[in-house]
């Protein structure tokens, strides 16, 4: 008997609009005026070689600059040859390489098979910007660095006294919430640095990218973490971010929560394809209600291959500037890099994300399904098995679909019917 | 006769627990062991144990070499199947090789993932995937409670959780930290059977009981010190062993009955 479904190599594909529409670094946005902050989503890069982290932030909050201030927690005092401002669209393209990916297969016509055709689903670019800068006040605050790269006025500093760092924040336009001199206090007695980034509107100017350019920073300490406690304190709501780790060995995780998969392979309806955005948006929500505190695993994958591409592989000149340094000119098998996806909130994630890189190179990515039908006429006896195979498979796709989203059945029937996937 | 003798050995349960553990890591977990490396690890301990037995014509004991095997595959990652063999050589090799007055000084699974951590790059344990979540919590203490009080070892479990959840006490307040941080740390499922399975190992405990909370209280500190202070992962399994190191002189300092597994004369 001949095979009713041919699988067709083909290919690629991906669109994804996160619904997230606001981002922040692990640290906290701070408003210098009343405005009401949105501190909802922020991406980060982190490059480990094992004793060194080149951690960069960049945002995607929008609005005016001038509004916006960042701190960060740091191991060490980050002197200004430790500062790079990047182009933001190094991070743009590692986000677009890693994303979660639909890919769509046409089955052949089963009666007279045919070769493979490729259709990329061009893919919505998102945007970034953000922070500001301080002055000096007579306390246990000691500015440790001051100093200005790129559009951004940046001041290290520590006290003896949070309570003293935290009126200077706030007598420095930086308006921190009451909550945060307990977390502030935390850090600095484990010894850490305050970096405080501003925009200074002059130079903005100067900038020609449009956007507020990730900064990244470099710092060589046993400490390889992601500081999220200040940021939760003045959330409305739970947060989302992507770490996107560039290491040499393998798979980053989390130590003191834990990693779980997304879930992938599955086959979905067609209709999807308009909307993977939100697609994947209710998946990740499923997996949070199930999962709770764990970071979320979306792409692992040595950087020299991918499959498929979800936008064109990076390069060494790339790579190396998001703080892959190790990586040796001709050399692109190098550098392996893991995205975990957070959703962190104070009731969940009490604590900072621990990160260790372990010897993992299973490779894994978000991948869903579009199995396109054969649309041409049954002209063989196979031909007519395989449409009536059709509705079984589509039925089980809209099942796939409504327990990954937790969408509704009856509206997946009704939408799938649209797009001539019809569920008897 | 021979069944009730099985459930009457405090290792019956334990491996019945240690398997417990791993179908549901297995199952349950991602980043789990993969059933070819726990095969791997069993094979090969019971077949170190066999080889052993054979030259020195004593009896097998295939309850320590299957627990040891067990831990490993709950405990130590690694993709490299020669690794898998050689962790198990390792456990098993150490628990005949390095001894005093007729006890192994190290814990076996313990001995193996410190060497291999030591020795290659190519492994890594996961101290964070069990999670914190409560019944998983509550299991691993009602399994394990139950071997540690039949073998008289829950002291030292107790010693250990007890300092160690101290010291995260300490640490919280220290830093003004909400209690919400050290409850976190301690919930760690990773942890609880670290202690519960691990550090209890009576054949190469203190014999004392005094001993015992010393030991188990040095452990907790060093492993503290390698976590918070040297940012180190894997302390707990570094701290074990430094620790073991000092059993001879701790049984020297307090000495008390040696332990033996029923129906064994040791291993």
């Amino acid at each position: 008997m001949r095979p009713v479904l041919r699988l067709l190599s083909c290919t690629v594909a991906a669109s994804l609009a996160f619904s997230q529409t606001a981002g922040a670094f692990c640290g906290f946005y701070v408003a210098s005026g009343d405005t009401p902050l949105i501190n909802k989503a922020s991406r980060v890069v982190l490059a480990y070689d094992g004793s060194t982290t080149r951690v960069t932030m960049a945002s995607d909050v929008h609005g005016d600059p001038k509004q916006f201030g960042l701190v960060i927690p740091v191991p060490t005092v980050i002197k200004k040859e430790q500062v790079k401002i990047l182009n933001p669209a190094l991070v743009q393209h590692l986000a677009d390489y890693t994303k979660p990916r639909l890919v769509q297969y046409f089955d052949s016509d089963p009666c007279a098979p045919v070769y493979p055709m490729t259709m990329a689903i061009p893919m919505p670019a998102p945007t970034a910007a953000a922070p500001m800068g301080g002055a000096l006040r007579k306390s246990t605050v000691r500015i440790e660095e001051q100093y200005s790269v790129g559009e951004y006025d940046i001041v290290v500093l520590t006290a003896t006294k949070p309570a003293d760092l935290v009126t200077y924040l706030n007598s420095n336009g930086y308006k921190v919430p009451n909550g945060a001199t307990e977390t502030v206090g935390s850090y600095l007695r484990q010894g850490m640095h305050f970096f405080l980034a501003k925009v200074n509107m002059a130079r903005m100017k100067e900038n020609t990218t449009g956007f507020l350019r990730p900064i990244q920073v470099a710092y060589e300490s046993p400490k390889f973490m992601l500081p999220i406690r200040l940021g939760m304190v003045n959330a409305d709501g739970p947060q989302d971010m992507i770490v996107l780790a560039l290491t040499k060995k393998g798979r980053v995780e989390t130590v003191n929560y834990p990693t779980v998969k997304v879930p992938t392979g599955q086959n979905i309806p067609m209709y999807v394809e308009s909307r993977f955005g939100q697609f994947y948006d209710a998946v990740f929500d499923k997996q949070v209600e199930r999962s709770g505190a764990s970071t979320f695993l979306e792409y692992a994958w040595n950087m020299g291959a991918c499959d498929p591409c979800s936008a064109p592989p990076m390069d060494n000149v790339e790579l190396k500037a998001l703080g892959a340094i190790w990586i040796e000119d001709g050399g692109s098998q190098q550098s392996f890099v893991t995205r975990l996806h957070v959703r962190y909130d104070n009731a969940h994630f009490p604590e900072d994300l621990v990160l260790h890189e372990t010897a993992d190179q299973q490779s894994f990515q978000a991948r869903y399904v579009m199995q396109r039908p054969f649309a041409g006429p049954a002209t063989c006896p196979a031909g007519e098995t395989y449409k009536r195979t059709l509705p079984a498979r589509f039925a089980k796709e809209a099942e796939t679909l409504a327990a990954l989203t937790g969408w509704v059945p009856e509206i997946i029937r009704t939408e799938m019917k649209a797009t001539g996937q019809s569920i008897p | 006769m021979w069944i009730r003798g099985v459930v009457r050995d405090p290792r019956t349960i334990q491996i019945a627990a240690q398997t417990t553990f791993l179908v549901l890591e297995t199952v349950w977990l991602d980043f789990g062991p993969s059933l070819p490396q726990a095969a791997t690890f069993i094979v090969t301990a019971l077949a170190m144990e066999c080889a052993h037995a054979r030259i020195v014509r004593v009896s097998i004991n295939w309850k320590s070499a299957l627990s040891a095997a067990l831990s490993l595959s709950l405990l130590l990652r690694t993709a490299a199947p020669l690794l898998w063999i050689a962790a198990a050589m390792l456990a098993i090799g150490s628990k005949y090789s390095i001894r005093y007055t007729g006890k192994h000084l190290f814990n076996p699974s313990a001995f193996a993932i410190v060497a291999l951590l030591l020795s290659t790059d190519q492994v890594w344990v996961a101290p964070g995937q069990w999670g914190t979540t409560i019944w998983l919590t509550a299991l691993a203490t009602t399994f394990g409670g139950l071997v540690l009080t039949r073998v008289a070892r829950l002291d030292l479990a107790a010693t250990f959780l007890a300092t160690y959840f101290g010291l995260l006490l300490f640490r919280a307040w220290y830093l003004g930290d909400p209690l919400t941080i050290p409850l976190h740390q301690i919930q760690s499922g990773g942890l609880l059977i670290f202690s519960m399975f691990m550090i209890t190992d009576p054949r190469s405990t203190p014999d004392s009981r005094t001993g015992r909370m010393l030991f188990a209280a040095a452990i907790a500190v060093l492993a503290h010190a390698f976590l918070f202070r040297w940012q180190v992962r894997e302390g707990v399994f570094y701290a074990l062993l430094l620790v073991s190191c000092c059993t001879p002189i701790i049984d020297r300092v307090w000495p008390g009955p040696r332990f033996a597994w029923p129906g064994t004369s040791g291993g």
